[in-house]
């Protein structure tokens, strides 16, 4: 087996060796042979699972809490590959173009003004306008090219803030607290519900990405050359655009602000594989669902209490963050 | 020098004298009076200046009877010791406080805001001319800006039963009604007794384990904090109170090892106790089973109203105890004795 098979292998298999080590951890008691025939009788339904607290901790807990975070972290991290695919650049993620700010004031206001309505919603709906006015605003100079819409990105982040600050303001003290602990990132509420949610939008946002993501290295050559290709290179865009958008912000609205990992994973894949999309593309996604899956698993075992996830990235994230600034780029892009 | 001469020459000569006992009472009085004096300016002086050491270390004096304050925090304080015409200001929060708004009706009206402890207009403050602000120690920044441009500040933080009385009594002294402050402690010590009397009776293998649920589900209240002092006072075991802080982040296999009997949910949380019960998650937890898992009233906990929230608490942990007692009697008794008005003015517990 060569050398580069065998780095594929295990990158792809590492989420699943990770999430099935996680399954053994937690605050609650569980013997390894009391997981086993849970997860047994999970598989095989013949097997009729005990109705004890063991079951209910490992089905109904921890499963769909490592699988929320191997979903969210393929949704930050295959949508951070392809933004630093198209944009060319090495040191965007899947929160310059406002996905963030937009989830953010979605969730303030459903927390604070509009209780009935799904937080999760709202704060799709909130990113996803975001996205679509960063578009609009970019394209206003016509010819909708990279820097345009990283700055229009960056203004509307700037407004969504400014408004979730607003809503801050005018919520009271016990409401703000929701808001803050939501704006932290974390999966300490994941059920399977969170998990059908999550599931259902991040294939549907990343699948036409994957699909597509050979034409992601004729895009990630440059506007010229891929239109000299042949490439339709405006609705390539689009569609990139719009898939890992849908993703990230169905990711925001189930967890939160985790921030770092669209940035982090794809950078450590792209180091370890080389810069071919074909390949990057789904490397990145798995290295990602495995990071995500093992940062969750510190949080919810450093200490007594639940960690949210999101300061664990953060203290990971910058690190690296200023390890890339210093090498300059050049090496971990592959150039 | 010689005029100093002739003054020793008369002393020397007046102390040769025999002093009869007219001079002797005069030269008494003559003491006695400045002394007199000196004491009674004195012991005026003290009992006008109150001196608080607050928890960020602050020693704070304020000159009373405070005549205009502002209050960001205890704002429930005011209509239990009858103090509306000192206050003239007030936080933004307490235009929606239930209790607020049925003992002074229009108050968004007639009381202005300058903000709240978080967040405060200080030039608007500054308009109210106030003797005292009060506050809280949350935010010191805000209590170290509002000292810099002059103004007395008293911020509290009580953090469990003794501390909030000793708030209450504070403010008694600030207003010159120490006597209302002891009336509002006696009638929240009468329901006390009340639940302490029942509670004594409940042997110790059978106490219940009780959580109090924060902002989120796995948000729980931990060992230090006026509700963990609740939990001691109604017999219940809080198994957070291992944990020492206020509230705490938890993970869910957590609180389902503590295996809570008995669940109570803040009040502003935005979530129902269907929500608990309804959750496939919880459903090994005791509490979610036999189906006691309540939300508590929106009712602050530094109000003298933390007397009836804890004698619901009581009631729902060991209603077999308090079977003969009916709530809402006991807390329209109350409100119409602390507050002056009737328990059907605000929401009531559900």
């Amino acid at each position: 087996m060569s050398k580069k098979a065998l780095k594929t292998i295990t990158i792809m298999a590492s989420p699943f060796l990770i999430g099935w080590v996680a399954l053994f951890i937690g605050a609650y008691n569980v013997s390894p042979l009391m997981v086993l025939k849970v997860i047994g009788s999970g598989i095989w339904p013949f097997l009729k699972s005990p109705d004890i607290e063991e079951t209910a901790i490992i089905l109904d807990i921890r499963l769909p809490r490592i699988i929320l975070a191997g979903l969210v972290g393929i949704a930050l991290s295959g949508s951070g590959v392809t933004l630093q695919g198209i944009f060319r650049n090495p040191l965007v993620d899947p929160f310059i173009l406002g996905i963030s700010a937009g989830a953010a004031l979605g969730c303030a206001l459903s927390v604070g003004f509009f209780p009935h309505l799904p937080i999760q919603m709202m704060a799709f709906l909130f990113a996803i306008t975001a996205v679509i006015l960063a578009y609009s605003i970019a394209k206003t100079q016509g010819e909708v090219s990279r820097l345009p819409l990283v700055l229009s990105g960056v203004i509307i982040s700037a407004f969504f803030t400014a408004m979730v600050s607003i809503v801050k303001f005018l919520v009271d003290p016990h409401k703000l607290q929701n808001i803050v602990y939501w704006l932290m990132g974390s999966f300490s509420l994941s059920d399977w519900r969170l998990v059908k949610i999550a599931g259902i939008g991040i294939i549907t946002g990343l699948l036409p990405v994957f699909l597509m993501r050979w034409r992601l290295n004729v895009l990630s050559m440059g506007e010229d050359e891929a239109s000299a290709l042949g490439v339709n290179t405006k609705r390539d865009r689009i569609i990139f655009i719009a898939g890992s958008s849908l993703a990230v912000s169905i990711a925001v609205s189930v967890s939160g602000i985790i921030g770092w990992v669209g940035l982090m994973v794809p950078h450590l894949v792209r180091m370890i594989t080389g810069p071919d999309h074909k390949s990057l593309i789904p490397l990145s996604m798995a290295g990602g669902a495995a990071f995500m899956i093992f940062a969750d698993t510190v949080a919810r075992n450093l200490t007594d209490l639940d960690i949210p996830v999101g300061i664990i990235t953060a203290i990971t994230g910058a690190p690296f963050f200023i390890y890339l600034m210093k090498k300059g780029g050049k090496e971990s892009w592959g150039r | 020098m010689i005029g100093v001469r002739s003054q020793n020459t008369a002393v020397r000569s007046q102390k040769g004298k025999k002093p009869s006992a007219f001079s002797l009472k005069r030269r008494l009085w003559r003491i006695l009076i400045p002394c007199l004096i000196v004491l009674f300016l004195a012991s005026a002086s003290w009992a006008a200046v109150i001196t608080y050491k607050d928890k960020i270390g602050r020693t704070v004096k304020i000159p009373v009877p405070v005549k205009r304050a502002v209050f960001f925090q205890t704002y429930e304080l005011i209509p239990a010791l009858g103090i509306w015409d000192r206050v003239v200001g007030i936080a933004r929060w307490a235009y929606d406080n239930d209790l607020m708004k049925a003992a002074k009706p229009g108050i968004e009206k007639s009381v202005p805001s300058a903000g709240s402890g978080m967040d405060v207009n200080i030039e608007a403050l500054l308009k109210l001319n106030p003797d005292v602000v009060i506050t809280w120690t949350s935010k010191p920044e805000t209590v170290r800006f509002m000292e810099e441009t002059g103004l007395k500040v008293i911020a509290v933080y009580p953090e469990d039963l003794e501390e909030l009385y000793g708030v209450m009594r504070l403010h008694g002294r600030l207003f010159g009604k120490e006597k209302q402050a002891e009336h509002c402690i006696a009638r929240m010590e009468s329901i006390f007794k009340l639940i302490k009397e029942r509670v004594t009776r409940i042997p110790e293998d059978k106490r219940k384990r009780v959580l109090w649920l924060g902002g989120k589900p796995t948000s729980v209240a931990c060992g230090i904090g006026v509700t963990d002092d609740v939990f001691k006072l109604i017999g219940g075991v809080n198994p957070a109170a291992q944990i020492p802080r206020r509230n705490a982040d938890v993970p869910i296999e957590r609180i389902i090892a503590w295996n809570p009997d008995v669940i109570f949910i803040w009040g502003n949380a935005g979530y129902k106790a269907q929500d608990i019960l309804d959750n496939p998650q919880w459903k090994f937890i005791s509490a979610v089973r036999e189906g006691r898992v309540y939300k508590a009233p929106e009712w602050s906990t530094w109000s003298p109203r933390l007397a009836p929230v804890a004698l619901w608490m009581a009631m729902k942990t060991y209603p077999e105890y308090f079977r003969d007692i009916n709530l809402d009697r006991v807390t329209d008794e109350f409100y119409r004795k602390v507050f002056g008005i009737a328990y059907n003015q605000v929401k009531k517990i559900e």
